[in-house]
């Protein structure tokens, strides 16, 4: 038994990870690499007994990263001593491609890395016209190059044969310029390199991650003395491989002139047109967030009667008790919050990993690009905000493929604001408590105000976006440059793959906090200190018999009682007077407060305060009815209109969720943004709200 | 020699050769994407209110956009 480990580069865009899921199965992880919030997808496959663990690399153009996501690639090959360097690299290409795919193999064979070069897509030889010349290949290489079609399979066994075999490093033939030679000379003998290319990488890269401080400062002071510019030696390295590149492909392909424009030429036409691009894209929108909601009702339905059976059942086969309450009222619900928004999250994957996989969304990029410039955000912040509409927590972590650092922090500062699935349902119950029923323009007047509402999301991101482009500071110049890849069919394997990743991406980092936190909640309402509470019991029967109760209207008022007087009742009361301004009594208080682990949480907290036994969602009309008929001691209703908006403007706007905050300090390297984060999202929320309850009352 | 133009004047259609940049500090990425002195390109389209463009390389092409600003500091030489 040998172990290995493979790791997979290559371009964006060459079905990389088609190849990687071909390779290795369902037999894959998602993690991180250390250190970083880089996604980390490694698999395993098993060849002849031994064992492979492929790594996929985030797909780069060269070794020079120009994001997040692509630090990883130069940061792991340069470092032999990183658990993850690989015994062996597969250098990921096209035909229709070859020169660029044959720049980043160069680099990184340069490195003296065994190194393989699999061509993938062989079907572009035929689509394309394109022949190629594999002896004249294979000898510019040096090695077997591997033909491969990851949509069909071929290819593959043979490659995984190969893989038993050990590769040759290759010398690096990287020629460095004669006015480099002092300074690499310098390099080589400071930091013990023995590579000529090892040691221009030193000098070209932005910053060499597995280095000290002290070293970083040696190479500073090399560059200064030989006045280097890192972004100017990447521009030589690239112009001069280029070169030498531009001579082998001449030799090595022949293309047939084709006159004739090819189907991505005739599609673009209309959905990069100028009015009818737009109007397809919005279009594709509303069809998305239509069935995000037509489709969900069923699964979340039968989610939601499920836990409310299996928190019955647990009650009537267990018992009483408070470690069967813990779990009962504690760890079900929790975990039942958690998953009914899982089919709203995949059904809304579903459609992004479609236009992702498809190659739509970079279409979209190109339309949308010059509308958020003005904001602070650039054409890739659409995944994120579009992705925010489901959970913030996916839609944040996917702002790492965003180049500019300004664009991206700006991105992820404001993409909370935009209408979560979690907000929906708290969303509901207000506008069923305090927004007549009736029509407006032949639409249901309820309906217009939920639309309202998540226009105002939207509208909130930007305006953010707008005072955060002016207050924060760059040094980097926001650029665009993409591709646009010819369209294909989405590989449904890809596609259902995503939408396990991005939903386990909240299920995981939301998942936990979610169920930490009702837990918590749960423990603050079942414990008590005042007499009050210790005497419930008594002041409960001795009312009951006044008022005639039957005794489930007893046992209702018990659990009301004792709520009002335990920890987390004290604790409503003790911050009632902060939200008092914006029309909360110390009920809605206690049900903001809880929201802050998750927004949704709301609903279950208000169901719990006004006593309304078993499942929350089961008895929504229930919990309306008696939110509607609750009266202040002053006689009028607790949620008349002015608290009922006031209410939702806070909901819309507040930052409310931890796990939110947890994904952007992990996403931004510290606490300094989600703590600004929290600050400004829910001083803004409280000043609307604020401000309507004050004119609305 | 014929004077040369910026990428950005390029009009629906036309083909040209990228003959080099006006700004020393254009990111590598725009040469490892393709747009090379040498190279030919087409301009495509373009999204409204002065938004990125697109051009296709015409040795493979590929489609790349780039925001007018950028396309600024590309010098090309026409081609009939």
């Amino acid at each position: 038994m040998s172990f290995q480990k493979i790791a997979l580069i290559g371009n964006p865009n060459v079905g990389k990870s088609s190849l990687f899921n071909q390779l290795t199965g369902l037999k894959q992880k998602i993690g991180n690499y250390p250190g970083t919030t880089v996604e980390k997808r490694v698999g395993k496959f098993v060849e002849e007994n031994h064992n492979f663990t492929l790594y996929d690399f985030p797909g780069t153009y060269s070794l020079y990263p120009k994001s997040k996501d692509e630090e990883v690639v130069f940061d792991i090959l340069s470092n032999p001593e990183h658990p993850d360097f690989p015994d062996k690299v597969l250098v990921i290409g096209t035909p229709n491609h070859l020169k660029r795919n044959l720049l980043l193999w160069n680099q990184v064979k340069d490195l003296e890395i065994p190194v393989l070069f699999v061509l993938n897509r062989m079907d572009e030889l035929e689509t394309e016209g394109i022949s190629l010349d594999k002896s004249k290949l294979e000898e510019f290489i040096g090695n077997t190059v591997f033909y491969t079609n990851a949509r069909t399979g071929e290819g593959i066994s043979l490659l995984k044969k190969r893989l038993l075999k050990p590769i040759e490093s290759q010398i690096s033939s990287f020629e460095i310029p004669l006015n480099f030679k002092t300074p690499i000379a310098q390099i080589k003998q400071a930091f013990r390199v023995d590579n000529d290319y090892l040691a221009w990488q030193y000098l070209a890269q932005n910053e060499i991650p597995h280095l000290s401080k002290e070293e970083q400062n040696r190479i500073n002071e090399i560059r200064t003395e030989f006045k280097i510019i890192p972004a100017r030696l990447q521009v030589k390295e690239t112009l001069q491989r280029n070169e030498v590149l531009e001579n082998v492909i001449e030799e090595v392909a022949t293309r047939k002139d084709e006159s004739s424009p090819s189907f991505t030429e005739r599609l673009d036409k209309v959905l990069m047109h100028p009015f009818w691009g737009y109007f397809i894209f919005f279009g594709i929108l509303f069809l998305t967030f239509q069935a995000i909601y037509s489709w969900s009702e069923w699964p979340m339905n039968l989610i939601d009667s499920t836990f409310a059976g299996l928190r019955n059942s647990f009650k009537n086969t267990l018992g009483d008790g408070p470690l069967i309450d813990l779990i009962t009222d504690g760890v079900i619900p929790g975990i039942g919050g958690v998953v009914i928004f899982v089919p709203q999250i995949l059904i809304l994957f579903f459609f992004l990993i479609l236009m992702e996989e498809s190659g739509y969304m970079s279409r979209v990029v190109f339309l949308m690009d010059k509308w958020l410039r003005p904001f602070g955000l650039n054409g890739k912040s659409v995944v994120p905000l579009m992705s925010g509409a489901a959970c913030a927590i996916p839609a944040i972590m996917s702002a790492r493929n965003i180049e500019n650092t300004k664009d991206r922090l700006i991105t992820i500062l404001v993409t909370p604001f935009i209408t979560c699935s979690a907000r929906l349902p708290v969303y509901a119950i207000l506008i069923a408590l305090v927004i007549p029923k009736g029509k407006f323009l032949g639409f249901q007047i309820q309906g217009w105000v939920l639309m309202g509402l998540y226009l105002m999301g939207l509208l909130a991101a930007l305006t953010f976006g707008l005072i955060f482009k002016r207050l924060i500071q760059s040094k980097y110049k926001s650029y665009l440059i993409m591709e646009l890849p010819s369209y294909r069919f989405p590989v449904w394997k890809n596609v259902l793959l995503g939408m396990w990743e991005k939903t386990m991406a909240f299920v995981l980092g939301a998942g936990k906090i979610i169920l930490a936190v009702s837990i918590i909640l749960w423990a603050l309402s079942a414990w008590g200190v005042s007499d009050e509470y210790k005497n419930a019991n008594d002041t409960i029967s001795e009312l009951a018999q006044k008022e005639n109760w039957t005794s489930a209207q007893q046992q209702n008022h018990l659990e009301s009682y004792k709520l009002e007087h335990s920890l987390l009742g004290n604790l409503g009361k003790t911050v009632e007077p902060i939200f008092r301004p914006l029309g909360y009594d110390w009920k809605i208080s206690l049900g903001v407060l809880s929201s802050f682990a998750a927004r949704e949480v709301f609903v279950g907290t208000m169901a719990s305060i006004y006593s309304i036994g078993g499942d929350a969602a089961e008895d929504e009309q229930l919990i309306v009815q008696k939110m509607a008929k609750e009266k202040r001691p002053d006689g009028h209703l607790v949620f008349n209109f002015a608290t009922g908006i006031s209410l939702m403007l806070f909901y819309a706007f507040a930052m409310q969720c931890m796990s939110t905050l947890a994904v952007v300090k992990r996403e931004t390297g510290g606490w300094k943004w989600p703590m600004i984060q929290l600050f400004f999202m829910s001083s803004f929320a409280y000043l609307t709200a604020l401000i309507a309850y004050q004119i609305l009352r | 020699m014929k004077p040369s133009s910026k990428l950005s004047e390029l009009k629906k259609g036309e083909r040209a050769e990228i003959i080099g940049f006006s700004d020393q500090d254009l990111p590598v990425k725009f040469l490892e994407i393709g747009l090379i002195p040498g190279s030919q390109i087409e301009y495509k389209c373009s999204a409204p209110f002065n938004g990125p463009i697109c051009v296709s390389l015409c040795t493979n092409k590929c489609v790349l956009a780039l925001r007018k600003d950028e396309a600024n500091s590309v010098l090309v030489n026409k081609l009939k």
